[in-house]
């Protein structure tokens, strides 16, 4: 889980980060089954993680390694709208004892690495080991700990200089080279072990790989429908199809990751049709997107990414509810996702988008629709905000959308509103930790969930989360999100998860502003391209127009 | 005097200025035989200097132009004349040195180079030869050590030095006419003799006829076979330099004459000519002298007069010409 | 002239300490929570917090840590970026690229913007001295990421006639607009000194003792002219590539050339500072080099300075 969109900074000028979380492809494939061939081209941005799987966590080292590797699961639609955490070819099964904390996984043969090496369970478990000891500083150690699948163990392997311990609850089955057993503190049920492992997800490395990690940014050692050939510069990675693979084959013969810094250079080559498919387009094609590419521009709603204003629960200001519900109402969400954003975002109603099991109700209900009049009248009612003015946060990408609200609150509310901008990410952070911040100050941010639960899209609301930025609290909140987490049923689950949500909204110390949609294009030279909400592109099941 | 190596009649050149075209040289007129030294004597603002650049063809020709009037050397027209042609005559024939040669010599090229480069255009010498020559021409001049110097830059001689330079550029291709535009003007009083005493040397030796154009009267009857005064833009008198001087028919002549100082008769305040000379642009009507002249008449302002013959060879131009001379 | 290149080169010494202690303190000391940067709003994970503070050395004190990185400068370890590689490796697979560009760019200004300078001066008053005047003051005015833009735009996109980004058609082809973009100010700034420099030169004594001399126009233009007024031209246009060298930071991220400016612009935005620190000192390096080039050729080209 991490915030969201506001996270570029200043200086780039692309669409904000889509998402995390890793979706590998081999999947069954829709159409496009046989093999196309030919070549295409993605673009990204690079990453300051590199190419590894214990160390990725932003979407375009993720979107090369889902291409590369096969990893446990993938994301795909179940029923109706919405994504859940699917095996793949190479999970064979996945099973828990009654209490739901002793689980064991056995794998399919034959998912081997490209440098010769079999992949077997000791692969999984030597990776998970690699990721959570701490001396190795890789960032998705946190997977194993207890704020995910709480691992049996992981304490003792997750200090700062720890390297080379196993955690105690992950291990081979003694008799079957092929099965991992894992143990965890907490009971969990079937769908909660399967996000959590699949997103983020880390996929199996190599003896080599682990052996000598720094090797993997220029020469990718992996096990998936596409391996990496001649090394990786810093400009592009290009993946040939595995012809070993044993798993449905990709389409295309070759798939080259172009690293562009700015998101406008993307769109340019994207228009000459030099460039294949562009999975994020940066904010300035948005208006032209529709007219220039008809069908290929990709609008799809229920990304996996929310923006929501925040108050203070100690401000003296916003210290009435009905006060903040005002504010809720006054704006217009659905204008200025037409006319700023061009349909590429909506006007959110829960903090869960209809992609995600149990989301896309309307739980906000009256409180977040807009009526200018009706807000007015709640304000007066209230007895007017005290203060008559506050101030909102943006960064330079949310200037125009901020500046759009405060017309608005100043229009139909009759109070004042200044934006208050941020250079980037980093300042912003400082700011809202520091002691400074005024009474009337909004928080303004988003965050982007790993995976298709509502606990993943609700998580920094915990009191003991260390990003709930605005200090947020609520025992029962916290208590209904922890018994979501951890019920082994189902239903009873996604019942719990929803009445933790009813709570913030009851509270409406924060509530969701716009859900956003996937924005992405692709060229003529390919078709079948499909995007899961998490924003991964499904590279194996595109194919090049002959 | 057999025909004139250089005959100027009439030669009319304007300025455009702000207030529109005005005439620096208004009429001037005079002719230079073989081997003879004519000087161009008058004071600043006098057009002495333009009548020169235009005898050579190097005046700044979008803001000056010569409107009237012929410059014929060897009997060859060069007014008018096509820039090909004037070129080939310009160093080789025609040469002018200047008043100020630290300004007159390219800073960033070295003497030897600037010497030679008049070999190597004329003559088409290759750079050895060139060299050759050039030291050969500073050693006319009399540089001293002339192989070591030849590639220092022009800042790093004396005013004199310098001066040696520009007249080894210009003399190197045995010209039949120098110019010499105020030469010894810029430099200190023995440099002076120095330099006057070479020049007059070169012309003995290469027959070469001398314009000098001067302010300095004493330097002018030293050196000079005649003189024509200018004022305004024309020729107040001519003649040879012991007409002009001892004889003096025009009252210009005259005030110039008696303002310089003399060893002989020292004490009591100097005599100046009241007023000052006019500028281009706002000549008087009828004598241009007129208005600081002590002869001035009503017919003075009223026409200007005629160069008139007062004796053979000696011309002046003033209505009171004869009084002046014989007025003594 | 030896002493004076040694007394320059030692003076380096200085102006390297104080840049890289001032980019290091602009990288480090501002606010902003680096690790907040770092991880770009993922939650800290403590393990991981833990291992980029012993790192980064964060919880030293300032000076501490910025001693200890220059300890492991003079050592030849400039750092690593997040993936891994050297920022040495980094610089020399980037900077060639960049010099490419500035290479381009710089034949650019100085072909075209002397060029065309000496022909507006020699025709002054005619069409392409209108056209230059009008035509540079467009340039200067208009922002260079505009220009850019637009220029990609029309001939990248819309005419397709050159690649709108990249080097995959290597040098020249994919190089012309970048370059011809990165040029335009300077070559406006050298269009315009050349002809005025050289129109001031015109009027020269020197010029007219040419003239005197009965030397063909051609030879008074380039020899006489040219070689004087050409001298702030030449300063010019060595502390123009000296900044060339820099990496356009704008154009490289624009065109998506891969070059040091566009290895900085990417360092920043992943917050890499050790890259960053490492990218520009070498880069101040460099402009500091070029900077003793110009003033040494200054000296040949102008026999009246004399150095010490």
């Amino acid at each position: 889980m991490r915030r969201s969109a506001m996270v570029t900074v200043a200086v780039a000028l692309t669409g904000g980060l889509a998402l995390a979380g890793c979706s590998s492809s081999g999947g069954d494939s829709g159409g496009g089954g046989g093999q196309s061939g030919g070549d295409f081209s993605i673009a990204i941005e690079s990453s300051n993680t590199g190419l590894l799987p214990t160390n990725c966590w932003d979407v375009y080292c993720a979107q090369v390694l889902n291409a590369a590797y096969t990893g446990l699961y993938t994301f795909e639609k179940s029923d109706g709208d919405a994504y859940t955490a699917t095996p793949t070819e190479l999970n064979k099964s996945v099973s828990s004892d009654d209490a739901g904390t002793s689980w064991t996984i056995s794998l399919n043969e034959g998912f081997d690495f490209s440098n010769g090496e079999k992949l077997t369970a000791q692969s999984f478990v030597d990776t998970w080991n690699y990721a959570a000891n701490g001396g190795n500083g890789q960032q998705l150690g946190f997977v194993f700990g207890p704020s995910a699948l709480n691992v049996k163990g992981y304490k003792a392997v997750s200090g700062p200089k720890t390297k080379g311990e196993k955690m105690a609850g992950v291990s081979v089955d003694e008799n079957d080279p092929m099965t991992i057993k894992v143990e965890v503190e907490e009971p969990l049920s079937n769908d909660m072990f399967a996000n959590l492992l699949a997103g983020p997800q880390i996929m199996p490395m190599s003896k080599a790989a682990l052996k000598d990690p720094k090797s993997q940014n220029k020469q990718l050692i992996s096990n998936g429908p596409f391996v990496m050939q001649e090394d990786a510069t810093s400009q592009s990675i290009k993946l040939v199809r595995n012809s070993g693979y044993k798993g449905t084959p990709a389409s295309a013969d070759s798939v080259e990751f172009r690293i562009y810094e700015d998101g406008n250079s993307e769109w340019a080559d994207l228009q000459g049709n030099t460039l294949d498919v562009v999975p994020q387009l940066p904010d300035s094609a948005i208006s032209s997107a529709s007219s220039v590419l008809g069908e290929r521009f990709i609008n799809q709603p229920g990304a996996m990414e929310y923006s929501f204003y925040g108050f203070f629960q100690d401000s003296k200001v916003f210290a009435d509810r009905d006060v903040r519900v005002a504010i809720a109402k006054a704006i217009d969400w659905d204008q200025i996702n037409s006319k700023i954003w061009f349909g590429t975002r909506d006007r959110a109603t829960s903090f869960a988008p209809a992609t995600i099991p149990g989301g896309g109700t309307d739980l906000c209900g009256d409180d977040c629709t807009f009526d200018a009049a009706g807000a007015k009248q709640k304000l007066d009612d209230a007895g007017g905000l005290p203060g008559g003015s506050v101030e909102i946060a943006a960064l330079s990408k949310g200037k125009e959308t901020t500046t759009a609200v405060c017309n608005q609150l100043q229009t139909n509310l009759g109070i004042k509103c200044s934006v208050k901008l941020f250079s980037d990410f980093g300042a912003y952070i400082d700011f809202l930790y520091s002691d400074s911040i005024p009474d009337n100050f909004i928080v303004n941010s988003g965050w982007v969930a790993d995976n298709p639960t509502i606990a993943s899209m609700i998580g920094p609301f915990a009191s003991d989360s260390d990003v709930n930025d605005i200090g947020y609290s609520n025992k029962e909140f916290d208590r209904l999100l922890q018994e979501g987490n951890h019920a082994t049923d189902p239903s009873t689950q996604q019942q719990k998860w929803v009445d933790a949500e009813k709570v913030l909204f009851a509270d409406f110390y924060a509530y969701p502003t716009q859900m956003l949609n996937t924005a992405a294009g692709y060229s003529t030279n390919v078709s079948g391209v499909e995007i899961n909400p998490l924003g991964f592109v499904n590279t194996a099941d595109i194919t090049v127009n002959s | 005097m057999g025909s004139p190596l250089l005959e100027v009649k009439d030669l009319r050149v304007s300025f455009a200025t702000r207030e529109g075209r005005v005439e620096a040289v208004n009429g001037l007129s005079f002719a230079v035989a073989p081997g003879r030294t004519m000087a161009l004597l008058g004071e600043s603002g006098s057009g002495k200097s333009v009548a020169a650049q235009a005898i050579m063809g190097v005046l700044d020709t979008p803001p000056a132009r010569i409107t009237a009037g012929s410059i014929r050397f060897e009997g060859q027209e060069l007014v008018g004349l096509p820039e090909k042609q004037y070129r080939s005559l310009r160093g080789e024939k025609l040469a002018m040195i200047f008043q100020d040669a630290l300004s007159a010599l390219n800073p960033v090229l070295s003497v030897g180079t600037q010497i030679a480069e008049m070999f190597r255009v004329h003559r088409d010498l290759g750079r050895k030869q060139a060299r050759a020559a050039a030291l050969e021409a500073m050693a006319e001049v009399r540089i001293p050590a002339a192989a070591a110097r030849f590639d220092d830059f022009p800042h790093q001689f004396s005013g004199g030095m310098r001066q040696r330079i520009i007249i080894a550029m210009m003399i190197a291709l045995s010209p039949k006419v120098l110019i010499a535009d105020e030469p010894t003007t810029a430099l200190d009083v023995t440099v002076q003799a120095q330099i006057m005493e070479l020049l007059a040397r070169l012309q003995r030796e290469l027959g070469t006829s001398l314009i000098l154009i001067s302010h300095d009267l004493g330097v002018v009857a030293d050196v000079a076979d005649d003189v024509t005064v200018m004022y305004a833009g024309r020729a107040m008198e001519q003649g040879t330099v012991a007409d002009v001087y001892r004889r003096s028919a025009n009252p210009y002549t005259r005030g110039l004459l008696e303002s310089v100082p003399s060893l002989q008769a020292p004490g009591g305040r100097l005599p100046v000519i009241p007023g000052r000379p006019p500028s281009p642009s706002s000549t008087p009507t009828g004598c241009a002298f007129h208005p600081r002249c002590a002869l001035a008449q009503q017919r003075c302002s009223d026409s200007a007069p005629a160069l008139v013959a007062v004796a053979p060879e000696h011309l002046s131009r003033c209505w009171f010409a004869e009084e002046v001379l014989s007025g003594d | 002239m030896g002493r004076f290149i040694v007394r320059r080169l030692l003076q380096f010494i200085p102006v390297f300490l104080g840049t890289t202690f001032l980019i290091y303190f602009l990288v480090f000391a501002l606010p902003g929570d680096p690790i907040a940067g770092l991880t770009a709003g993922k939650p800290a994970n403590p393990a991981f917090e833990a291992y980029i503070t012993e790192q980064y050395h964060l919880d030293d004190p300032f000076l501490v840590q910025y001693l200890k990185y220059l300890g492991g400068l003079l050592t030849g370890d400039l750092g690593q970026t997040f993936s891994g590689q050297s920022v040495a490796e980094v610089f020399a697979e980037r900077f060639p690229v960049t010099l490419q560009l500035a290479a381009t760019a710089f034949l650019i200004e100085v072909v075209l913007g002397i060029g065309l300078g000496v022909w507006a001066a020699r025709r002054r008053g005619g069409i392409v001295d209108n056209l230059s005047l009008a035509g540079t003051l467009i340039v200067i005015s208009i922002p260079v990421f505009v220009l850019a833009y637009v220029v990609q735009y029309i001939f990248g996109v819309k005419l397709g006639w050159l690649p709108p980004t990249g080097i995959a058609k290597g040098w020249p082809v994919s190089y012309i607009l970048p370059a011809f973009v990165l040029a335009a100010l300077s070559l406006a700034y050298v269009l315009r000194l050349t002809r005025q420099s050289l129109l001031e030169t015109f009027s020269l004594d020197f010029m007219r003792t040419a003239r005197a001399k009965g030397l063909p126009g051609g030879r008074i233009l380039w020899r006489h002219g040219l070689r004087n007024s050409l001298i702030p031209v030449v300063t010019f246009l060595g502390a123009d590539l000296a900044a060339l060298m820099g990496g356009a930071v704008v154009i490289e991220g624009i065109f998506n050339i891969p070059g040091v400016g566009q290895q900085l612009y990417a360092s920043i935005r992943l917050g890499e500072a050790v890259v960053v620190v490492g990218l520009v000192t070498a880069l101040v390096i460099i402009y500091l080099i070029m900077n003793l080039v110009v003033d040494v050729l200054y000296g040949y080209l102008d026999p009246r300075i004399r150095y010490e």
